[in-house]
C-alpha cells in the first residue's frame, strides 16, 4: 500500500506528459461536471442561486485534487458551463459572479492535500477527516460567502440577513454532497487515477507520457476499463437528457423538469458508487492474489489464497495448485540436494580417510634425511608420495601424480599408492612395483586413468638409489661437491596405458652432501602473472643455492618460492616436493674397504666368506655368539648361491654393516633368481630325516637371523639381506 | 678340515673330524666315510671335539651316516660337540635324531 508520500513523489520513470493529454482529461472531466451541474441548476431553483448544483461542486473539489491546475480549469468549466447551459438559472451575469467560489472549491482542498502530502484515496482517518473538514465544510463556507458577495453586487441583495438562510442552505448542500459523493468517489477511483499517467503530482502534472496503447485491453487495468465503460454508458443518456431538458425548458410541465433529471442525476452517482465498490472488490481480490504471488515467490509455498466463488476463483485455484506443486517439487529438490550434499561430504570424508589410511611418516634411515610436502588446493587431489620402509633397512621412495583432479583422481591415487606399497612389501612375480601396478592398471582400468611416477629404492648401506622413472618430471640430483645437477631422466612411459612397457631401472650412487629433489609438475608448471613457468632451471638453481640446508628447510624453501612466484595466480595444480639428503653424519658401515668382500663364488671360497664375516662382525662390536650366528647364516646363504645359483662361474659380493643394534649382511650375486625365503621349510622334521629334503640351510638361517630379505638385484641376480639383532650390543 | 678313521673292531670304527665342515669340506668328509660305511661296521664313534664349525652340509653327511647304519641295525654316536656346533644341531633339530653322548666311553659302549 503506497504511503501518502509515495503518491506525490515523482518516480524515476515519471516525465511531464504533453499538455494536450491533461487538457483532454480536464475537458472530459469538465464536460461531465457541466452536465451534472446544469441538470442540478435546471431542476432545483429554490431561489436566487439556490439550486441542486452541489453534486457538480463535489466534482470541482475532486478535479483540483486529481488533475492539478487542469482540474481547477475544468472546475471553472463546470461552473460557467452549467450556468450557461441551464440558461442562466441565477440570472444574467451570475455565471461570472460565481467564478471566485468555483475557484475556491477547486483550489483549496487540492492545495491542502498537496501541501500535506495526503493520499486522495483517503486510506486513513486523517485523510478522510481532512477532506470532510477542508473539502466539505471550509470550501463550502468559503464558496458560499464568495457567491453571496458576488450576488450582493449583481442581484441587489442589500440585506445580508435576508440571504443568511440561503447561505446556510448553500453550505449544507455543498458540504453534504462533498461528503456523500466525494468520499466514495475519492475512495474508489483515486487509486485508478493516481496509477494512471493523467494524475498530476505537481500542479501541472508529472507523469510518464500517455500512450494510445495504454487504452488497449491488456494495458488498461480492469478497473480502468470499467470506469471507461460506465463513464461512456452514463454520460450519453445524461447529455441527451440535459439537452432535452434545456430544450423543453419552459414548455414542459414541472414534474419532468424537476423530478426526472434529479432521479437520473442521483442514479448516475449511485451507479458510480456501486461500480466503484465492485471495482474495489476486484482490486482487493487482485491484491490478495498479488500478495500471494509475492509470498510464494519469497518461499512461503504453503500460503493459500482464499478461493471464493467469483470469476477470479479459477485463477486463484490454479495459483494455489501451482503453489502446492511448487511445494512438492521444492521438497523433492530439497531431498535431492540433501542427498547430493551427503554424497559430496561422503566423498570428502573418503578422501580424507584415504589420506589417514595411507600414512607415510618421515622415515629414519642412518646417513639420510628426508622431508616431503604435498599441497592440494582442492583438498583432494592426485599427487602423492610415500616412504616405504623395507626389510633389510632399504627404503622405497615414491612420488606420483595421477591424471585428472578431484575425487576421482584422489580415489585413483589411493588405489595406486596402496598397490605400490603392497607390491613393494609383498612378494609378486613382478618385482618392480611400478611394473606390477602397470600390469594391474592395464588389465583392469575402465576409466583409462594413468599416472606418472618415480620409484626409488634407497639402500643406505651401499648409498645407492635404484630407480624407475615412469614419465615423471626428472628428479634433480644436486651434488654436494658442486658438480652439475643431474636430472634422473625418465626410464619409461607413464603407468596405465601400455600393457608391457619398456621400463628399465637405473642406479645412481649418492655421496655425502648430495641432495635429491623429487617433485610433481605442479612445481615447475606454476605460472606467474606474466604467464612464465617456474620451470626446471629455476628449481635447479634454487636447490643448488640452498643445497646445504636441512631437508625440511629445503622443502619449505621450495614451497615458499613457488608460492611467491605464483602469487596472484589461482592455485590449480597439486604440488609435491620430496627431498632426500645424504648427510653421512653417522656412517653405519665400518668402512667400505673393510666391510666389502668381492670374490668368485666357489665352494672353496666359502671359508674366506666366513672369515670375512667373522672379522667384520667382531670389528663392528658383535658378541661371539652373534658373530657365530651371522657367520653360519652367511655361509648357508653363500652355499645356496654356489650350489643352486650359478650354473657356471660367478661372483659374489658381501657387505657387512652395523645399524644401531642390528648387524646387516648383504649378499649380491648375478646368478639366476633364487629366493631362499620362498623355499618352504614348514616341515623341519622332514628336513632332519630325509637326505634330499631341502631347507636345512634355510632353516638354520631363519633360526639364527632376525630378518631375511630377498630382492632381485638391480641388474638381475639376487640381493639377499641378512639382519642379526645384537643380543648385547657393545658400544660402537 | 681333516678326518681320520680308525677301525677299532670289525663292528666299530672311530671317526675324528677336525676343523670346519662346510659345503666345500663336507664333500671330502662324505668321500672319507664312503669306505667305512660300506664295511660291516654297525657302530660309528664320531669325535667332533675338534670341529670348530659345522654347517648344514655337515649335518647332511652325518644324517647320511645315521641312515645307512640304522638300516643295518647299527648306530652312530657323536660326542665332544663344542657349544656353537651343538647349537647348530639343536637349531636343525638333529639332536633329536642323531645320538649325541657326553664322552668317548659312552660313545663306544653298549
Amino acid at each position: 500500500m503506497p504511503t501518502p508520500h509515495d503518491i506525490w513523489k515523482p518516480s524515476p520513470d515519471d516525465r511531464p506528459g504533453p499538455a494536450w493529454q491533461h487538457l483532454c482529461a480536464a475537458l472530459l472531466f469538465g464536460v461531465v461536471g457541466t452536465v451534472i451541474g446544469s441538470l442540478g441548476l435546471a431542476t432545483f431553483t429554490i431561489g436566487p442561486s439556490i439550486s441542486a448544483f452541489s453534486p457538480a461542486s463535489t466534482l470541482q473539489i475532486i478535479g483540483g485534487m486529481w488533475f492539478g491546475l487542469w482540474g481547477v480549469a475544468s472546475g471553472l468549466v463546470i461552473g460557467i458551463g452549467s450556468d450557461l447551459l441551464s440558461n442562466g438559472a441565477g440570472g444574467p451575469g451570475s455565471a461570472m459572479a460565481h467564478v471566485p467560489s468555483h475557484l475556491a472549491l477547486s483550489v483549496l482542498t487540492a492545495w491542502v492535500f498537496r501541501r500535506r502530502r495526503l493520499d486522495p484515496s483517503l486510506p486513513t482517518a486523517r485523510e478522510r477527516y481532512t477532506f470532510i473538514a477542508v473539502g466539505g465544510l471550509l470550501s463550502s463556507v468559503l464558496a458560499a460567502l464568495l457567491t453571496q458577495l458576488a450576488l450582493l453586487t449583481t442581484h441587489n441583495l442589500t440585506d445580508l440577513w435576508q440571504t443568511a438562510p440561503i447561505l446556510l442552505l448553500w453550505t449544507v448542500s455543498s458540504a453534504g454532497c462533498a461528503v456523500l459523493f466525494g468520499v466514495p468517489l475519492l475512495t474508489f477511483f483515486s487509486p485508478l487515477i493516481t496509477g494512471s499517467p493523467l494524475f498530476c503530482k505537481s500542479w501541472l502534472g508529472t507523469s510518464r507520457p500517455f500512450r494510445l496503447s495504454d487504452l488497449s485491453g491488456s494495458n488498461l487495468t480492469l478497473a480502468g476499463q470499467l470506469l471507461v465503460a460506465i463513464g461512456a454508458a452514463g454520460l450519453v443518456p445524461i447529455m441527451v437528457l440535459s439537452v432535452t431538458g434545456v430544450f423543453f425548458h419552459g414548455s414542459i410541465g414541472h414534474p419532468f423538469r424537476t423530478l426526472l433529471p434529479l432521479m437520473l442525476n442521483l442514479s448516475f452517482f449511485l451507479s458510480l458508487v456501486v461500480t466503484g465498490a465492485a471495482v474495489l472488490s476486484v482490486r482487493r481480490r487482485v491484491a490478495e492474489l498479488t500478495d500471494g504471488a509475492r509470498r510464494v515467490g519469497a518461499g512461503d509455498l504453503a500460503h493459500v489464497v482464499p478461493e471464493g466463488q467469483d470469476e477470479l476463483s479459477r485463477l486463484v485455484q490454479t495459483f494455489n495448485a501451482m503453489a502446492m506443486d511448487l511445494l512438492g517439487s521444492r521438497a523433492r529438490l530439497h531431498r535431492l540436494m540433501v542427498q547430493q550434499e551427503h554424497q559430496v561430504k561422503e566423498l570428502e570424508i573418503a578422501g580424507r580417510l584415504l589420506e589417514e589410511y595411507l600414512p607415510c611418516p618421515t622415515p629414519t634411515v642412518p646417513n639420510f634425511e628426508f622431508a616431503a610436502r604435498v599441497l592440494l588446493p582442492h583438498r583432494v587431489g592426485g599427487d602423492f608420495y610415500d616412504f616405504i620402509p623395507l626389510p633389510g633397512g632399504q627404503l622405497g621412495i615414491v612420488v606420483g601424480d595421477v591424471c585428472g583432479k578431484g575425487v576421482p583422481a584422489a580415489l585413483f591415487m589411493g588405489l595406486s599408492k596402496s598397490l605400490i606399497r603392497v607390491y613393494s612389501t609383498q612378494r609378486f612375480s613382478e618385482p618392480e612395483p611400478l611394473l606390477a601396478l602397470n600390469r594391474f592398471l592395464t588389465d583392469s582400468n575402465p576409466a583409462s586413468m594413468f599416472l606418472t611416477a618415480f620409484h626409488g629404492l634407497l639402500d643406505p648401506f651401499t648409498r645407492t638409489l635404484t630407480y624407475v622413472n615412469a614419465g615423471h618430471p626428472p628428479p634433480l640430483l644436486v651434488r654436494g661437491n658442486g658438480g652439475p645437477v643431474e636430472p634422473l631422466e625418465g626410464t619409461g612411459i607413464v603407468i596405465g596405458i601400455q600393457a608391457d612397457p619398456e621400463l628399465s631401472r637405473a642406479v645412481v650412487r649418492l655421496e655425502v652432501g648430495d641432495v635429491l629433489v623429487i617433485y610433481s609438475d605442479g612445481v615447475t608448471e606454476s605460472t606467474n602473472t606474466k604467464r612464465e613457468l617456474f620451470g626446471e632451471q629455476r628449481l635447479s638453481e634454487l636447490v643448488t643455492r640452498h643445497a646445504s640446508e636441512s631437508a625440511p628447510r629445503l622443502v619449505a624453501i621450495v614451497a615458499e618460492e613457488v608460492s611467491a612466484f605464483a602469487v596472484g595466480q589461482p592455485e590449480e595444480d597439486d604440488l609435491t616436493v620430496v627431498v632426500v639428503r645424504c648427510t653421512g653424519a653417522e656412517p653405519p658401515v665400518a668402512s667400505d674397504r673393510d666391510s666389502r668382500l668381492h670374490l668368485v663364488a666357489t665352494r672353496e671360497n666359502l671359508g674366506q666368506v666366513r672369515q670375512f664375516v667373522r672379522e667384520s662382525a667382531t670389528a663392528l662390536g658383535a658378541a661371539e655368539d652373534d658373530v657365530a650366528d651371522l657367520v653360519l647364516a652367511v655361509d648357508e646363504a653363500a652355499t645356496n648361491v654356489v650350489v643352486h645359483g650359478y650354473q657356471g662361474a660367478g661372483e659374489i659380493d658381501v657387505v657387512i654393516a652395523r645399524e644401531g643394534d642390528r648387524l646387516v649382511a648383504r649378499l649380491t650375486d648375478s646368478a639366476s633368481i633364487f629366493d631362499p625365503t620362498a623355499v618352504p621349510v614348514d616341515d623341519p622334521e622332514r628336513a632332519t630325516r630325509e637326505l634330499r629334503g631341502g631347507g636345512r640351510g634355510i632353516l638354520l638361517m631363519q633360526k639364527t637371523l632376525d630378518e631375511l630379505v630377498h630382492r632381485p638385484g638391480p641388474g638381475g641376480g639376487n640381493e639377499l639381506t641378512l639382519v642379526k639383532r645384537l643380543s648385547s650390543p657393545a658400544p660402537h | 678340515m681333516n678326518v681320520s678313521i680308525s677301525t677299532d673292531t670289525p663292528e666299530r670304527c672311530t671317526v675324528r673330524v677336525q676343523g670346519e665342515v662346510d659345503a666345500y669340506t663336507a664333500v671330502d668328509l662324505e668321500k672319507a666315510l664312503a669306505g667305512p660305511l660300506e664295511s660291516k661296521a654297525t657302530r660309528f664313534v664320531v669325535d667332533l671335539s675338534r670341529v670348530t664349525y659345522l654347517s648344514s652340509a655337515g649335518l647332511r653327511v652325518l644324517l647320511h651316516v645315521h641312515q645307512v647304519l640304522e638300516k643295518r641295525g647299527g648306530q652312530a654316536r657323536l660326542f665332544g660337540l663344542v657349544p656353537p656346533v651343538r647349537k647348530v644341531f639343536e637349531m636343525a633339530g638333529f639332536d633329536r635324531v642323531l645320538r649325541i653322548v657326553g664322552s668317548s666311553e659312552e660313545a663306544a659302549g653298549d
